[in-house]
């Protein structure tokens, strides 16, 4: 979290996350260069640069978009969360290079700007095996492009997290047109199944995990809560709740997160104010509520951050009736105190 | 507060679900059938090895 402006808040993790983020990308793009040099020897620098590029971004993007519900899946996956942007930056970049070279390769010797024949020169959009394939790709670029230029917190915090999420989940799109454009592309002109098979694993992997991970957490949405008395409504055992972690139940369609820590119970809003991530799925650390995808921090009486940073989220009313856990679903303000139900001297309600 | 965030996320990914496997196996099936070299048995064609005669 940040409380000044600040570039970048370098720290040890984002240092090993992106050493080993730029590794990986370099030992692919030299194997992949160095092994289609010795099969195909015939092959330009230029065709190689535009391979590799081109297929090492398209297998960053899945990465991409696999980490979100694998996160969900199980929590290991965190540590890829963290910087996941850098990956998303680091796609646009390898995407621009395949793009600059395919241009360069197909589209700057003749008489015509090769923008503009990149945009005109294939209008053939009946017909799937003659598909003008390369303005999908220009489209999924710009798309990338627009997301990696707002991708640092200073447009998050400006454009508000839910207009940065929407922003961002054009990044479906991207991929969408990427499939269309290998599809469309590559596997018109390249009849070896692997090439094939690849694609299509890639797009079964991304589906599977999203699929899976839109069940579970359709499991909390759907979850039937106990019933309402005097305005709280009945919403989960004490013994649910692991020790400093939480659970999420759903309340009039929003996410609340109830934490047991120290003898004590507290609800807060289950969205984080800097990426709206899970509050729920994190722990209490330092008597802080800690957010698993960045470490933004809250306290669970009040919701507020701790000084000097300033963030809030809502709070809730809480009883302890039984062995289980009342709720006020009507949301405090941001940053309003709520006492703490107190575990072993549970209210007895009217 | 997300709640409508999450119900788009869900659409869009649904439409993409149905959408892309669909594209991606009409483009497979649909592809041209290159023609492939016709390796003919015809031995006239091919140049001899060396030091083989007729």
């Amino acid at each position: 979290m940040s409380h000044q402006y600040q570039a970048i808040a370098w720290n040890r993790q984002k240092r090993v996350y992106d050493l080993v983020l730029a590794a990986g990308v370099t030992l692919y793009l030299t194997l992949f260069i160095g092994v289609s040099a010795f099969l195909f020897p015939y092959a330009t620098a230029k065709t190689l640069i535009i391979r590799a590029a081109g297929s090492s971004a398209f297998l960053l993007l899945h990465i991409v978009l696999c980490i979100g519900p694998l996160c969900r899946l199980d929590t290991k996956f965190l540590p890829l969360l963290y910087n996941r942007r850098h990956l998303g930056v680091l796609t646009f970049l390898l995407g621009a290079i395949h793009s600059v070279a395919a241009i360069r390769q197909f589209h700057s010797l003749g008489d015509k700007d090769p923008l503009v024949s990149l945009l005109t020169s294939n209008q053939d959009f009946g017909s799937l095996p003659d598909f003008p394939f390369q303005q999908l790709g220009f489209l999924a670029l710009v798309i990338l492009f627009l997301m990696a230029a707002t991708s640092h917190d200073f447009w998050l915090r400006n454009l508000t997290p839910p207009v940065w999420k929407t922003l961002h989940m054009l990044v479906y799109v991207a991929y969408a047109l990427l499939v269309a454009h290998v599809t469309l592309g590559l596997l018109q002109s390249e009849t070896s199944p692997l090439f094939a098979v690849g694609t299509g694993v890639g797009l079964f992997t991304v589906i599977t995990l999203h699929v899976a991970a839109a069940r579970r957490e359709a499991k909390v949405d759907w979850k039937t809560l106990g019933p309402a008395a005097e305005g709280f409504v009945n919403a989960c055992a004490l013994t649910e709740i692991p020790e400093k972690c939480a659970t999420v139940v759903s309340l009039n369609g929003e996410r609340v997160a109830i934490f047991k820590y120290d003898g004590k119970i507290s609800a807060i809003s289950n969205v984080c104010r800097h990426q709206n991530g899970p509050l729920g799925e994190g722990k209490i650390i330092d008597g802080c509520v800690t957010c698993p995808w960045h470490g933004y921090q809250y306290l669970p009486e009040d919701g507020a951050s701790p000084p000097p940073f300033t963030e809030k989220v809502c709070t809730f009313q809480t009883r302890i009736v039984d062995g289980r856990v009342w709720i006020d679903p009507r949301p405090k303000p941001p940053g309003t105190r709520v006492e703490p139900s107190l575990i072993g001297t549970s209210e007895v309600m009217a | 507060m997300i709640q409508p965030l999450r119900k788009i996320h869900r659409r869009v990914f649904f439409v993409l679900a149905l959408l892309l496997p669909a594209l991606f196996l009409s483009g497979i099936a649909f592809r041209y059938s290159w023609p492939t070299a016709n390796m003919s048995r015809n031995p006239t064609t091919h140049p001899l090895p060396s030091g083989a005669t007729p």
